[in-house]
């Protein structure tokens, strides 16, 4: 069973690879962005995941992040600054801050509290983007250029653009599967098991989940990062919190507490998304309800319905 | 003299009109076992509560190993050595067995922002884990998902959580509740050899039960 | 700044509290009753507010135009509990949100079919158009002087419901004990269904008030419900109290920040400074104060007590 779990995923991974090549040959550039944006959300979802599936925290404000790590390359940008070694430093640096001051509120509370503070901290974080006219307010501003690595790797390449945010989605899914299984990933784990359990064996869960809640927020600016980079345009509305159930909804639909099944919710959220909005500018109508119906009766996530897939991955 | 290990005055708690536990004096030695025995609902639970820090009492103050603990968080006063196990019982139903009592070792070993190593491939928390797996006589189970031991397995496996944290003084809350009566002579004679085992390390018990103690022997 | 722009911006303050609490009022009791958390509350906000405007741009008659987003969204919030809601009472939160924010996603864009886009616009009703001398020397618009009076004769109508009758010591107790009163032999389902019902009227009211001074537009339900969140975690969820308080210091900060911050900020820092920092301070401001209560009140103001 675990040779077949593998088998999938390395065909998973080898078909994302091979979208460039699959692009060229039909003359098909649009799939190249496409794929391209569904792995920015990828790596958005995976990070919501470390702290949603795994650490049970249940946050409706991710999109913060996001648009806090789109604002870290589009200001820098607009005063000239272009280089990504700046910008996207800058962007894990302050998404990580604002989640440390966000967790830090948040986390003494739980259950729908959580809830409702996380939205209502993004939504703060949305109003103040809106209300800035120095920054765009809610037209944004469009990007000169893509983050420039003093010539290194030309981002301006939808090739080498492609490849990098597979670079990125590649390494973070690593860095993930190391981090639930060390020491950290186990306490985050556990402490959404039983947290009364984890105090009384003498763990201070609080320090460990704002951390969590942190790299999850850092994870979520690098998104950020990318997607402004992708759309060459910087807007309020990343931050938007029906921005943060979309990538809730591919957290869930692809398996929460699972490292590729938020990979897989991207693809099949973004998928329908263009397919459905192909077919009615309506599509919000048919998508709703058919998330209802993936909560009541589907709850399990797509990752469950892959070969050798068990209830976790290992 | 030397102070106690544990030395209680005037514990109070209440809940809305109800005093749960009131102005409780007790002191406990080195090496001593206390028994607290009551019908339910005489505030058992709810001192053992206090003690681990997961209540906050109304008034009095809990000394513990020389320092006044009344303040501080339950993690702490685990990290001081004060360790309890849970009438109702609380484990991680879907971590294995080992896994369970790694987890207690681990909290006692260090921090855990530790991102790169496998928990499991750190010898210092499987071995301990496994030989208070064993102390408890659950040695042959350890590979089995907590939550799909039978429920006496489940109450050794608390025992074991607590006692994999090394505690001085340990703290358990009904270990005998819900055992058969028919295995329950056997269990206590466990419970005590647990208690007598962290004892040979100056380790004192306090333990609750709602009937006799039916060995008759600490 | 002078008294008559102070007394009018505190009516104005007060009158978006009443209506935070109209929203408020609904979801913490559906919470605290069923233990839900329903996103697409503000979508029946925004559906009375829809059917309000639209029936009364055509009979003309605005009270016969509320009764009928009243009663309409009565029951348009019955069947969406019957339908989808019922089977989340026993889920976590998590399936809840999930499954009313697609609700959000389907109201939303279904309004945008029938009626565009683009906002709604209806004026103030002909009788309620003057204004009122609410203090010597101080006009205040009749209207929203009006809406005033329906929310606070709201907050008294629920006080008596929930503590003086059957229906209300039953919202109480089901509320604390819910396998308790099923085997009362009352109908349980059927209690919260009406509940929600009464919820979503209750939104409704707030919306159909709304069409003549706010723009009605798909998602307006949101843009409140995230305020309306502000004020639950303020006051505690689960309270009716609490939702009361919290929307009258939500309302009050919210508005008097948007009207006085500006001006205060350019006598300390300069206009052009403020500018820039007073609409994007006052737009922070309850989430400002949000943090604070929890800083201090994690449970918020007048945590409900719960068994």
């Amino acid at each position: 069973m675990r040779s077949a779990r593998a088998l999938t995923l390395v065909a998973g991974f080898l078909v994302l690879g091979l979208v460039p090549v699959v692009a060229a040959l039909a003359n098909q550039p649009f799939y190249l962005d496409l794929f391209r944006r569904i792995m920015i959300f990828a790596i958005a979802a995976v990070s919501l995941d470390l702290i949603l599936g795994f650490g049970g925290m249940v946050s409706f404000g991710h999109a913060a992040y996001l648009g806090i790590g789109a604002y870290a390359v589009a200001i820098p940008a607009f005063y000239g600054i272009h280089s990504g070694l700046v910008q996207w430093p800058l962007a894990l640096a302050l998404s990580g801050l604002a989640a440390l001051a966000i967790g830090a509120v948040s986390l003494r509370t739980s259950g729908v509290s959580f809830i409702m503070i996380t939205l209502a901290f993004a939504q703060m974080l949305y109003y103040l983007g809106i209300s800035i006219n120095a920054w765009g307010a809610d037209d944004g501003m469009r990007l000169a250029r893509r983050s420039q690595f003093g010539g290194v790797v030309d981002l301006a390449n939808a090739y080498v653009f492609y490849y990098v945010v597979f670079g990125v989605l590649v390494a973070l899914l690593w860095l993930g599967h190391r981090l639930i299984h060390a020491r950290f990933g186990v306490v985050i784990r556990a402490a959404k098991s039983n947290e009364p359990r984890m105090r009384a064996i003498g763990f201070a869960t609080f320090r460990y989940k704002l951390a969590a809640f942190v790299i999850a927020g850092a994870g979520g600016g690098l998104a950020g990062a990318l997607l402004t980079n992708q759309t060459e345009y910087l807007t309020p509305s990343y931050m938007h919190w029906t921005r943060s159930g979309d990538i809730m909804v591919m957290v869930i639909l692809g398996g929460m507490g699972t490292l590729y099944g938020p990979v897989l919710g991207a693809v099949a959220f973004l998928l329908l998304e263009d397919i459905l909005s192909a077919w009615t500018v309506h599509w919000q109508v048919v998508l709703g309800p058919l998330l209802v119906l993936v909560v009541l009766y589907a709850r399990r996530g797509l990752y469950g319905l892959l070969p050798g897939a068990g209830a976790r991955d290992g | 003299m030397a102070e106690p290990l544990l030395a209680v005055r005037g514990l109070t708690k209440r809940f809305g009109g109800l005093v749960a536990t009131d102005r409780v004096d007790l002191e406990v030695a080195d090496g001593e076992t206390l028994a607290v025995i009551g019908p339910n609902g005489a505030g058992k639970t709810t001192l053992i509560g206090q003690l681990s820090g997961d209540l906050v009492p109304d008034a009095g103050t809990i000394r513990f190993a020389g320092e006044d603990v009344t303040a501080l968080p339950a993690p702490t006063r685990s990290q001081r050595g004060l360790a309890r196990s849970f009438q109702i019982t609380s484990i991680f139903p879907e971590f294995t067995a080992l896994d369970n009592v790694a987890l207690a070792v681990q909290a006692h070993a260090g921090h855990s922002f530790r991102f790169w190593t496998p928990a499991r491939a750190e010898r210092a928390l499987r071995e301990p884990a496994r030989a208070t797996l064993e102390q408890v006589g659950l040695g042959a189970r350890a590979a089995v998902a907590a939550g799909t031991l039978a429920h006496g397995e489940q109450r050794q496996l608390e025992i074991a959580m607590a006692l994999a944290t090394r505690p001085r003084l340990l703290l358990l809350d009904e270990p005998v509740a819900g055992r058969e009566p028919t295995s329950r002579s056997a269990w206590c004679s466990c419970c005590a050899r647990c208690a007598a085992a962290t004892r040979s390390s100056w380790s004192s018990t306090i333990w609750t039960s709602s009937s006799r103690w039916p060995t008759g022997s600490a | 700044m002078n008294w008559l722009l102070v007394v009018e911006q505190c009516l104005n303050g007060l009158q978006f509290g009443v209506m935070l609490f109209l929203m408020a009022a609904g979801l913490t009791l559906v919470f605290g009753i069923m233990n839900l958390v329903n996103l697409a509350h503000g979508s029946l906000y925004m559906v009375g507010a829809y059917l309000a405007t639209a029936a009364f741009n055509r009979t003309g008659s605005f009270l016969a135009a509320v009764a009928f987003a009243l009663a309409a969204t009565l029951a348009i919030g019955m069947l969406v509990e019957v339908i989808a809601l019922r089977t989340l009472y026993e889920r976590d939160h998590l399936d809840q949100v999930l499954a009313t924010f697609g609700l959000i996603l389907f109201f939303n864009e279904a309004v945008a079919i029938v009626w565009g886009r683009a906002a709604l616009f209806t004026a103030v009703p002909r009788a309620l158009s003057g204004h009122l001398q609410v203090l010597p020397g101080i006009p205040y618009p009749a209207y929203r002087a009006v809406i005033i009076l329906v929310g606070l004769a709201v907050a008294l109508l629920l006080y008596v419901v929930v503590s003086r009758t059957r229906l209300g010591m039953l919202i109480r107790a089901g509320a604390s004990n819910r396998t308790m009163v099923g085997a009362l032999g009352v109908n349980i389902r059927l209690l919260y269904t009406v509940v929600f019902g009464f919820g979503a009227a209750l939104a409704a009211l707030g919306g159909a008030m709304a069409g003549p001074i706010y723009s009605v537009l798909p998602g307006m339900g949101e843009e409140i419900l995230i305020q309306v969140f502000v004020v639950i975690v303020i006051g505690g969820i689960g309270s009716i109290r609490g939702a009361l308080v919290g929307a009258v210091v939500v309302g009050m900060v919210d508005t008097l920040g948007r009207a006085f911050l500006k001006p205060m900020l350019s006598t300390v820092l300069g206009p052009s400074a403020a500018d820039n920092a007073g609409p994007a301070l006052a737009s922070m401001l309850i989430y400002i104060l949000m943090a604070a209560v929890l800083f201090f009140r994690p449970q918020g103001l007048f945590p409900a007590v719960r068994s």
